[in-house]
């Protein structure tokens, strides 16, 4: 009885290895197929140089979307900069003429003023700077891609 | 399957060390791999 039930288990084991067997077979096969495929594939698109410029182009596709999105921002950062920086110029050019610079409250005042309207100025320049690196990436990108 | 277990389970099958599960399970993450860039591929040309 218990010999039987340990060959009919040991069939068992050899069935189940046997069907494993069968699905690597059938996998190996659909892989062929899928392989000689994509071999085909790449020959329609006309061989592997081919095939590398297509994702060449369309990784520059994906880069040229977040240029453009980054050029956006800094236009964005720089009109918001330019406009708050003559803001203070005009506050400046209304403010300063009448500090006493002798008065130590007034010179300090004078002096934020001052350094508040310098550094608007130099990251308005930084922004626009940078969007015009952008905007010269995304141009770029648009030629490359037009071929 | 992350890339990295994938790597691993190819060296193992490639090295011998694989069970008939673990190939077959390694056979069939492949074939999707392979699938998938065909797919990919397609639809790169249509764009």
């Amino acid at each position: 009885m218990n010999e039987n039930f340990k060959k009919e288990n040991q069939k068992e084991v050899g069935d189940i290895e046997n069907s494993t067997e069968k699905e690597v077979e059938i996998e190996i096969l659909k892989l062929e197929e899928n392989l000689n495929g994509l071999r085909q594939d790449i020959e329609d698109i006309g061989g592997e140089d081919k095939l590398q410029e297509e994702l060449d182009k369309n990784e520059l596709l994906s880069t040229r979307w977040s240029d453009r999105y980054k050029r956006t921002m800094y236009l964005i950062r720089g009109i918001i900069l330019t406009l708050s920086t003559g803001t203070f110029a005009a506050v400046d050019a209304y403010a300063l003429p009448k500090i006493n610079w002798d008065i130590p409250d007034d010179k300090t005042l004078g002096l934020c003023l001052t350094a508040a309207t310098v550094v608007g100025v130099l990251s308005s320049i930084a922004s626009i700077k940078e969007f015009i690196k952008q905007q010269k990436r995304v141009t770029t990108a648009n030629k490359i891609l037009s071929y | 399957m992350t890339p990295d277990e994938m790597k691993k389970l190819g060296e193992k099958v490639a090295k011998g060390e694989a069970s008939p599960e673990e190939k077959l399970l390694f056979l069939k993450e492949l074939n999707q791999v392979v699938e998938g860039m065909r797919t990919d591929l397609a639809n790169t040309r249509s764009q």
